[in-house]
């Protein structure tokens, strides 16, 4: 069966409460928005819950990550294809800094995403982001 | 809470009649997305009830620092039940110049939301801008 326009909107909606989470250093949050064997790939693949809301934990201070400390993500062009309870999503995320006299563009990222519906709930099953290079 | 795909695409559709309004400094056709004791809460203070949100608007109109300013919203999630609603989402300020377009603040709302006579309106609004990493 193809997705529903309700399915569409949960879609969106879950992008929209990941990007609240991690962007508001809420890594319980965060870690809702996957399946239990859920996958984030970005850089390091990270798999499953436990070990995510242990790389969520870690973020702020990771020094891999420094350069997008206090960013926020703004999401656009969700190409959503599905069937069922399983559905890919293709979007684009542009990572914005508050600054004293504006915001900074730090950088543009794609993701390819893999969902699963659980008990009624679209969830990440996983997220491939990668930076846009020049 | 899940609401009915008609009530969370109005939702929508008042969150960007709400970022029009203020831009186009429309304040009749601001106040109308409020309920008559509605409350506005944020950088430039608290204003409760049409006559204060008129002035708000006044406000906006009158500060250079707001000229030129258009909203660019995202992650829109909105919940509710029945004839209730809560909504959280980001905005992207961009302030054209002379020298071009300038991404002026970025900023999290967080409103409380009536239906009221078949028309979703605003009970409350709270709007956090996001301050620079330290």
């Amino acid at each position: 069966m193809s997705l529903t326009w309700e399915d569409r909107l949960e879609i969106r909606e879950l992008v929209a409460r990941y990007d609240h989470a991690i962007d508001s250093g809420d890594a319980a949050g965060w870690i809702e928005c996957f399946t239990e064997d859920g996958v984030w790939d970005g850089g390091p693949r990270v798999e499953g819950r436990a070990a995510l809301l242990a790389f969520a934990r870690r973020l702020p201070t990771d020094p891999d990550f420094a350069a997008f400390r206090g960013a926020r993500h703004f999401v656009t062009n969700f190409l959503i294809d599905g069937d069922g309870d399983e559905a890919r999503l293709r979007c684009d995320n542009l990572l914005l800094r508050p600054r004293a006299d504006g915001v900074e563009a730090l950088a543009g990222a794609d993701y390819d995403d893999r969902l699963r519906r659980v008990d009624g709930r679209w969830l990440f099953a996983s997220r491939r982001t990668r930076m846009v290079r020049g | 809470m899940s609401l009915p795909l008609d009530d969370r695409v109005a939702l929508e559709a008042l969150c960007y009649r709400y970022n029009v309004a203020t831009d186009e400094r429309d304040a009749e056709a601001y106040v109308a997305l409020w309920l008559p004791d509605g409350r506005w809460d944020g950088p430039l203070g608290c204003y409760q009830g049409h006559a204060a949100l008129r002035r708000l608007i006044a406000e906006l109109a009158a500060s250079e620092a707001f000229a030129g300013i258009r909203h660019w919203p995202n992650n829109i999630v909105s919940e509710g039940a029945g004839d209730q609603a809560t909504m959280v989402l980001d905005n992207l300020l961009v302030r054209a110049t002379p020298a071009g377009p300038r991404l002026a603040s970025l900023s999290r709302s967080e409103a409380s939301l009536v239906k009221l006579d078949g028309r979703w309106l605003f009970s409350e609004r709270t709007i956090r801008i996001a301050e620079p990493v330290s």
